[in-house]
């Protein structure tokens, strides 16, 4: 080995090196001190610091040299990662503050490494989540609603299950993503296994869920229930997840030695919820306290029993034709902060109210009561439709001659800026998805007995051959040529607009939109995309975005990003419209595929349930029977069991979290045309 | 066209009996049919017995088997039989139906809807009530005797819109709907053809089943009975069962990787 490679660098090399770098810097003094201390460095460690005096001096000579005088100290701490970190941190300092403000970030290395550390070492939500909700829906067979919980807690309201923005409490990330799987897991072991549902006990008396609501205000009693039933809860994984609970004995270490008492009645494989509380109230007895284990999820009585009891009332399901007197028009918890329930305003609207500016630019007329307006404003508010449709009346048994007037209704341009920033975040993805697509353009076709072509057609040699030899006039055509195969496909992309889409789920049919029409350039497919929405039957809205003869350019780029919640989900007419559109086009194969949150709804009370639902059907069927081929995306809806009856003769698909919709849409569209 | 001489392929029958787990009364039913004359349509998921189930009635009616894979270059010709030059000769050589139509065969065509439309037609009339197969080129006219029976199958899972078997087709033939079994008689299969203790076959059932709740959430369908049929195989090899499950389930679902780091997480979770 060559000794010079690894050789110090004395004091004289080290001094041309900083001469070099800081040239007629003013602060000999300075310059002494800092070659001496690198004097003791080993020499990758001297290396390592001389390149980023380099970089650093064309930032500024004094603090370029108040970072080489503090690496002695910052590299006994950091490794090569941390220090580079450290140093680019001062830069970007100095160049957002100054150079006082960088030296004094750099001079509090206890500051940054504790930060350092934390970043290493922390877990979040995003890291984890989409692994995380597979991994639950493998086990659970459902696709469960997983949160942030705004309070950084692990907790569930037996609807969704909740965990922190991000955790760092083991030392490194992958502990800390294991830790999130391991809580999301016993989230669900609480739903699934009775946490808040107890059965009765042996002795007939049933254990209700009352009673945990005795601990409710107690920290004490809530952080021994949340340990107990963590031990109830992985005996009860053991069966069928041994690994699992392998895992989590690692991550959690032995359990703390007040709980040994209790474990053999908890482990027991049926144990309940009364084993738990019967332990709780001994040990409370006994004055036992534990410290917060970092695995176990909490249990909030207060809150979950809230969300039960209301549960209990909607029995969970969607309000379908239960005359709910507090009848929620759009989910709230889709908001997203910025986005107000519009849609609840709305219908709190008196008949006859108008709504307030901001809506009335652009869609003048948003009533369903007719008389009314004509009567305050005059009948020139009502312009003609550009459409009229006729409806299914369920009760009836008939159809509603003319009865949804439909408006055709621009879209205003959006964030030109927002196109690139979903392609940056998909970048990967629209890349593996055009490869996939690519596959399927590439598939040639070979056409037989052809009159030219690139191969004898033997099959087509022969038969010529008998003919001839039979007295027959032989074929003429005996090649086979290879051709691009014709996909001769029209799609249509219906996106639901309505306000129950503001927030999260707007924000995945713009991201599905843009990875679709990324991907879908690369065919020859003729695609079209219309959002819809409406007030009342006599004021449907159908928002083009890209008609079938239009290019995907910079408008409708701008179009998509325009996307926003409107008002109510008439589906029906939505329907009726674009698989005409669809019908005008000459392909082949004509395919509709609808995006919504599945819940046809209407101003009043006239679409909302099961006349919706039928209207929305036999427009589907009708479409069927036309020769087009439905397909019904819905977003968020899982466990909802009118699905199949709304869509009848359609397919659809349930996506579970709206943040799967973008790359789940892309994967159904080259399933539904490969 | 007497000059001409005519080839037929010899049919082979299946002695030794394949192992078959009945899963509800499609074996009576099958028993039913074949006596009936009637077509069947096998529906199912991927690797969940179709083929094996009609491997075994052939064996138990005692019929030769003709299997045809279809795909979208699957001719008429390539079914019925064409002409061949032989020396000075043209000789007629059957196909794979119109052989198992004159042996009285069972003819299977899996994954029906990859055949073109313009080939499917041709097994209308041998499906319906006239039961017999047209030669145009060759003039004939073949009617099946008793024995022959026709056996379709397709996966109805996530069909594409540019390929659907079309009502008239489909409407002559008796439906069997096939799944994967119920959790203790997926395992018995898994265990008998992997060769794994039961215990193992268990445990691999389960993870089967759990993957299957990720159809239509990121893959397209769950390990299907064939699969763990392979990583049992792979377990009574030697492997490692996680490693088994790895190389036969995991990899084998999806090569996204966020999906698969999810399923090794099953994999891990339950063995
Ligand atoms: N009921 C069963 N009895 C015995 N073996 C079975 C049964 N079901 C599945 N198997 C096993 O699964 C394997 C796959 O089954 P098979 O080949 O019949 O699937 P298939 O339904 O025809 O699938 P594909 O649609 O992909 O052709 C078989 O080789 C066999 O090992
Ligand atoms: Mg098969």
């Amino acid at each position: 080995m060559n000794s010079n490679a690894v050789r110090r660098l004395f004091t004289s090399e080290l001094e041309v090196r900083f001469e070099s770098a800081l040239p007629g810097h003013p602060d000999t003094e300075g310059m002494r001190r800092g070659v001496q201390g690198l004097e003791k460095l080993p020499r990758v460690q001297q290396d390592l610091v001389l390149h980023w005096l380099d970089a650093a001096a064309q930032s500024s000579f004094e603090l370029a040299l108040f970072m080489a005088q503090m690496a002695p100290a910052a590299l006994e701490r950091l490794d090569e990662d941390g220090f580079e970190i450290w140093v680019l941190n001062g830069l970007d300092m100095k160049d957002r503050e100054d150079v006082p403000t960088a030296k004094a970030f750099l001079r509090d290395l206890d500051d940054f490494l504790l930060r350092y550390r934390y970043s290493e070492s922390v877990a979040s939500f995003e890291d984890v989540i989409h692994r995380t909700s597979i991994f639950l829906q493998a086990i659970s067979g459902e696709a469960l609603d997983i949160r942030v919980d705004e309070r950084d807690r692990a907790w569930t309201d037996t609807k969704a299950l909740y965990l922190p923005y991000e955790l760092a409490a083991l030392p490194d990330a992958a502990s800390n993503r294991k830790l999130y799987k391991v809580m999301a897991t016993l989230l669900w072991a609480q739903t699934r296994y009775g946490t808040f549902y107890a059965d009765p006990g042996e002795d007939g008396e049933a254990v209700t869920q009352n009673a945990l609501l005795r601990y409710s205000h107690d920290e004490r009693a809530l952080r021994l229930l949340a340990a107990l039933e963590a031990v109830r809860l992985e005996a009860k994984l053991l069966c069928d997840l041994p690994g699992l609970v392998a895992e989590i004995a690692e991550l959690r270490g032995p359990w703390p030695a007040a709980l040994e008492a209790a474990l053999p009645r908890l482990s027991h494989p049926d144990a309940t919820l009364a084993d738990t509380l019967a332990v709780l109230d001994a040990f409370l007895a006994q004055g036992v306290d534990i410290p917060p284990m970092a695995h176990a999820a909490s249990i909030d009585p207060a809150q979950t029993m809230k969300n039960i009891r209301a549960e209990k009332r909607t029995d969970g399901k969607p309000r379908l034709g239960s005359a709910d007197e507090d009848f929620e028009p759009f989910p709230s918890e889709f908001d997203d902060g910025e986005a107000v329930g519009q849609g609840k305003e709305a219908e709190e609207l008196e008949p006859g109210d108008m709504p307030t500016s901001a809506t009335l630019g652009k869609n003048p007329v948003r009533r369903n009561d007719e008389a009314m307006l004509q009567a305050r404003h005059g009948p020139q508010l009502f312009p003609e439709p550009d459409y009229k449709y006729d409806e299914w009346d369920f009760k009836r048994g008939a159809y509603r001659e003319d009865w949804c007037h439909l408006y055709e209704v621009p879209v205003l341009p959006g964030d030109p800026g927002y196109v690139n920033q979903v392609k940056h975040k998909y970048r990967a993805y629209i890349w593996q998805i055009r490869r996939q697509l690519e596959m399927i353009k590439g598939e040639d076709k070979m056409l037989s007995r052809q009159v030219d072509g690139e191969e004898m057609d033997i099959d087509a040699v022969i038969e010529s051959v008998i003919d001839h030899r039979n007295g027959g006039e032989p074929s003429d055509r005996l090649f086979r040529r290879r051709v691009r195969n014709e996909r001769s496909l029209a799609v249509m992309f219906m996106v639901d607009m309505s306000g129950s889409t503001k927030g999260w789920v707007n924000n995945a049919e713009r991201e599905s939109l843009i990875l679709l029409c990324e991907a879908l350039e690369l065919l020859n497919d003729n695609y079209a995309i219309y959002g819809f929405s409406g007030w009342g039957h006599k004021r449907c809205e159908i928002y083009p975005i890209k008609r079938f003869d239009e290019q995907y350019d910079d408008s409708v780029r701008a179009k998509i990003a325009g996307i926003e919640g409107k008002d109510f989900t008439r589906m029906g007419v939505a329907v009726r419209h674009l698989s005409k559109l669809l019908e005008e086009q000459g392909a082949r194969h004509k395919l509709l595929v609808t995006i919504s949150d599945g819940y046809p709804d209407d101003f009043g009370d006239e679409y909302r349930n099961d006349y919706g639902i039928e209207d929305t059907r036999r427009a589907l069927q009708e479409a069927h029977e036309r020769g087009i081929r439905s397909f019904c995306v819905t977003i968020d809806r899982q466990g909802a069991d009118y699905l199949p009856r709304l869509y009848g003769p359609a397919r659809y698909e349930v996506v579970p979290n709206a943040y799967r919709l973008p790359m789940r849409m892309a994967e159904i569209y080259r399933h539904l045309t490969t | 066209m007497t000059k001409q001489s005519h080839i037929t392929p010899q049919l082979m029958r299946i002695d030794d009996e394949p192992f078959y787990q009945p899963v509800a009364d499609e074996i009576e039913m099958f028993e039913a049919a074949a006596k009936a004359g009637l077509p069947v349509l096998l529906k199912g998921p991927t690797g969940c017995g179709k083929t094996r189930f009609v491997e075994h009635m052939a064996w138990k009616l005692g019929r030769p088997l003709v299997t045809v894979s279809c795909h979208d270059d699957l001719t008429t010709a390539d079914l019925i039989g064409r002409y061949l030059i032989v020396g000075d000769e043209t000789v007629w050589v059957d196909g794979p139906l119109a052989a198992a139509v004159r042996a009285g065969a069972i003819c299977y065509l899996d994954e029906i809807v990859e055949a073109r439309k313009d080939t499917t037609v041709v097994i209308h009339p041998l499906a319906d009530a006239r039961r017999v197969l047209n030669i145009d080129k060759h003039g004939e006219q073949v009617e099946a005797p008793p024995e022959f029976m026709l056996v379709i199958s397709y996966n109805p899972g996530y069909q594409s819109v540019l390929k659907e078997i079309k009502p008239s087709t489909r409407q002559r033939f008796i439906a069997f709907d096939f799944d994967y079994p119920a959790l203790e008689v997926e395992a018995r299969i898994v265990a008998t053809e992997g060769k794994v203790p039961l215990e193992i076959a268990q445990k691999l059932v389960k993870l089967g089943q759990m993957t299957r709740n990720l159809k239509g959430a990121g893959i397209d369908e769950g390990a299907s009975t064939r699969l763990l049929v392979h990583a049992a195989q792979l377990i009574a090899a030697g492997v490692k069962p996680q490693a088994a499950c790895t190389a036969a389930v995991a990899r084998s679902l999806s090569d996204d990787p966020d999906m698969t780091a999810s399923l090794q997480d099953l994999v891990n979770a339950v063995f």
